[in-house]
């Protein structure tokens, strides 16, 4: 059977030639970079060389890039850096809507006495800039907010956050792991403290990421060892995984022009498409600007996770929201915040799409979709509703 | 699953790849190591096919989901524990940072003393004088006897009543010297004190069994065992003990957030999976050839000093001083005839200090100043001792005869294994 991949928020393939480029270190030059003896060619030139690449993805210096284990380590390592460098500062502003990564730290730091304002969202998902100015306090520490929405695409207007942070002296945190490598970014025009970046979103492999730390910006490391990524962030540098990230991160720069126009076409077919033969549907954040690639419905009188599973038994590989909380049944937090009914939020489903997305699936993918939601629909009647 | 055929997989000039290849010995093996290629297979349809995210419900989520349980069931069974027991991260260096941390939270009201060695890596020493900074917890630094070794009465006696860990590395990774840690356990047990052990050298060299060694926290890291760099995974005999470092969705159990780094893990279950079937010959193999090149190095210049000579050893560390050398330019040195070893100088950062652990051992500062460290694999064979000898002896009389000059400005060399 042949596969629809529609969860590219979740995860994306590793591309070919960010394969190709990886090969080598995981097989002869396999040295240690801390090493002296620069075994199998300088290894350091291909970690500079990977840096380079991922700083020019969002235009920023080479220097200003500090690789971890992923966006959840970055968006991790930047709140506490930020926190742990000013004990006086004790609050810090975010959104109701962010990822995980950055609310259940959120809630963590509530408890050891830090205020956090969490910010609301309408319900097309967009925030009230007079809310953000409103809510910034002479103690507060930081604004932490995400660029891209991971469930449904929506993009948050950075430009005026910065403008605010910028007047009002505080410093500035985007969780990018969802809009990097999807929405033209350039720090050189849009001026931002800390960006957090994740590979796997980007075709990249699971395990690595980046945090962007303007020059000038001083954090505390996350935790101790040797001095790797200038003591930042210790421990023996995952060479195969960055230099998978930086080609990653230079495919994405040379097509992010070609892939998200589109992808754009792709979703816009499939959004037109969806709403033309399934009746009753509604699109969570439809209004631009949202990322090219996502497409966020609920299907009213859906068991969004039957759903899901039906369509995984048809090949169809889709998610409710994000793969973090899959584990849970509870609706998600962001479709709850934009206003959205419980009973409805439950029948969400994302599609994600990737430059590897073809015509042709979005039309097998509407051709399939109609018949599972019916099905699903008329076993939600039968049985009734819980 | 697809795999391209061997010949056409990398784009790196083969000409280059065999010069590289014919010339060099790899002799730092407890710096890295080289990817098994059985490691490599297993983990390239994780690269490639089964992208899927192994939070996700679906079946590519599911697939991911197998590969990553299967490893913990590899590492599981080296270790001799419960798979539950044991949490991926992304290094050694972090898992010990968590273990750690997860300590002096645990008891940050009531009063919080560690006992460690002075003998540990950076990764526990710079962890714990940051906690240590900020007042979170006291720290008794204990030093190794004349051989490395830990006395385990010392660990006993520095025990005090707040104390609430004691953290000792199983085995050095400068000088190899294997610790007493089941009776550093027993002591520290009597007094009710949890353990823990660095275990990142150690792992895949001599065998490990947690149970045995009766510890409640352990640390390893995939690329010391040919596995991968970039991924890492700590015992905790009580995982409810245990404070995430890392927070955000509800992986590793709760433990450890951030997307399963899939293809990383099954790699690292691989090469537990080769270790548990070839550490105990591999040892027997690494003890002889190691022994081997430490007596016909002494032959070629007999005041050479072997550090932890008397101690139980891992079979295939070798930490050697030569006197009136400089270990750091040796090292490059022996880079320039294409043998990759390292000095006994750890990270820091004033490279030109001796070995933290070797002073600590009693070793003088000047002596000490001339350590290599070789530490043999699987890339290693008989036949590499002849010339490697030969180049080593003669790169050492060459230094004495022409010592480097002072103004030579030494290069910043940060070992970090």
């Amino acid at each position: 059977m042949n596969t629809l991949y529609f969860d590219n928020n979740a995860t994306t393939c590793v591309a070919p030639e960010v394969k190709e480029a990886i090969l080598p270190f995981l097989e002869e030059r396999y040295g240690n970079p801390s090493s002296p003896h620069h075994f199998g060619g300088s290894i350091e030139g291909d970690l500079s060389t990977a840096r380079q690449k991922v700083a020019a993805l969002i235009g920023a210096s080479p220097k200003e890039i500090f690789f971890t284990s992923g966006g959840t380590e970055s968006d991790n390592l930047a709140i506490r850096g930020v926190l742990s460098m000013d004990t006086t500062r004790k609050h810090i502003v975010t959104t109701a809507v962010e990822h995980s990564a950055v609310l259940v730290q959120c809630r963590e730091l509530e408890k050891m006495g830090i205020d956090v304002t969490y910010l609301p969202v309408d319900s097309e998902g967009t925030l009230n800039l007079s809310d953000l100015e409103k809510s910034i306090r002479p103690d507060t520490a930081l604004v932490s907010i995400m660029w891209a929405n991971n469930e449904t695409g929506v993009l948050f207007p950075i430009d005026e956050v910065s403008r605010i942070c910028q007047d009002r002296g505080i410093l500035l945190h985007v969780d990018g792991v969802q809009a990097v490598g999807k929405a033209p970014i350039d720090l050189t025009q849009t001026r931002i403290d800390l960006l957090a970046i994740s590979g796997h979103k980007i075709h990249a492999p699971k395990g690595v990421g980046a945090l962007y730390v303007r020059s000038g910006i001083k954090i505390k490391p996350l935790f101790w060892g040797g001095n790797q990524e200038r003591g930042r962030r210790p421990g023996t540098e995952p060479v195969p995984m960055i230099v998978g990230f930086g080609k990653a991160a230079e495919l994405a720069l040379e097509s992010i022009r070609e892939d998200s126009g589109r992808m754009r076409l792709q979703r816009d077919t499939l959004e037109r498409g969806i709403l033309e033969r399934i009746p009753d549907t509604i699109v969570n954040g439809g209004k631009d600007p949202r990322l090219p690639n996502t497409l966020s419905v609920c299907f009213d009188r859906v068991e969004g996770e039957a759903l899901l599973m039906l369509m995984d038994q048809n090949g169809i590989v889709a998610s409710s929201g994000s793969a973090c909380l899959s584990h849970k049944l509870e609706p998600s937090h962001v479709l709850l915040a934009m206003g959205v009914g419980e009973e409805t939020a439950q029948g969400a489903v994302r599609f994600g799409l990737s430059r590897y997305t073809s015509d042709e699936e979005i039309q097998q993918l509407l051709e399939t979709m109609p018949a599972l939601v019916d099905k699903v629909r008329s076993l939600t009647r039968r049985v009734g509703r819980s | 699953m697809k795999r391209d055929s061997p010949t056409t997989r990398h784009a790196i000039p083969i000409n280059w790849t065999e010069n590289l290849m014919s010339k060099r010995v790899y002799m730092d093996h407890n710096a890295t190591t080289p990817v098994d290629p059985e490691v490599l297979e297993a983990m390239l349809p994780y690269l490639t096919d089964c992208y899927g995210n192994a939070s996700s419900v679906h079946e590519w989520g599911i697939e991911a989901r197998y590969g990553v349980e299967k490893a913990r069931v590899q590492l599981g069974q080296l270790l001799g524990v419960p798979e539950e027991t044991l949490t991926f991260t992304s290094c050694g260096s972090e898992s010990n940072n968590t273990i750690l941390r997860s300590v002096a939270h645990q008891h940050s009201s009531e009063g919080c003393h560690i006992v460690t060695s002075s003998i540990e890596h950076p990764c526990i020493y710079r962890c714990l004088e940051d906690l240590e900074s900020s007042g979170s917890v006291a720290v008794t630094w204990i030093d190794p006897e004349e051989h490395g070794v830990i006395d385990p009465d010392k660990i006993g006696k520095a025990i005090r009543p707040d104390t609430r860990l004691v953290s000792v590395m199983l085995a050095n990774n400068e000088t190899g010297v294997v610790q007493p840690i089941r009776e550093i356990a027993d002591v520290a047990h009597a007094k009710g004190v949890g353990v823990h052990s660095d275990t990142v050298q150690a792992l895949g060299k001599i065998p490990i069994h947690l149970g045995d060694l009766d510890l409640d926290f352990a640390t390893f890291s995939a690329h010391k065992v040919y596995g991968p760099k970039g991924i890492g995974a700590f015992y905790a005999k009580d995982p409810t003990s245990i404070v995430p470092m890392i927070r955000g969705g509800g992986q590793e159990n709760r433990l450890r957030a951030g997307t399963e780094s899939v293809p990383f893990i099954v790699a690292f279950g691989a090469a537990a999976e080769k270790a548990f079937r070839v550490q105990n010959e591999e040892a027997g193999v690494l003890d002889k050839l190691r022994n081997e090149l430490q007596s016909r190095l002494i032959e070629g210049i007999p005041e050479a000093v072997v550090c932890g000579q008397a101690a139980e050893r891992l079979p295939g560390t070798l930490c050697i001083c030569f006197p009136g050398v400089l270990g750091t330019y040796l090292v490059l040195d022996l880079a320039e005839e294409g043998i990759a070893v390292s000095s006994g100088s750890a990270c820091s950062a004033n490279q030109s200090k001796p070995s933290h652990v070797l002073v600590a051992m009693g070793i003088a500062p000047e002596v000490a100043q001339g350590a290599v460290r070789f530490s043999l694999g699987r890339a290693n064979s008989t036949d590499q001792i002849d010339e490697l000898v030969t180049t080593t002896v003669n790169l050492v009389k060459q230094q004495r005869d022409h010592p480097p000059g002072k103004d030579e400005e030494l290069d910043l060399l940060s070992l970090c294994d």
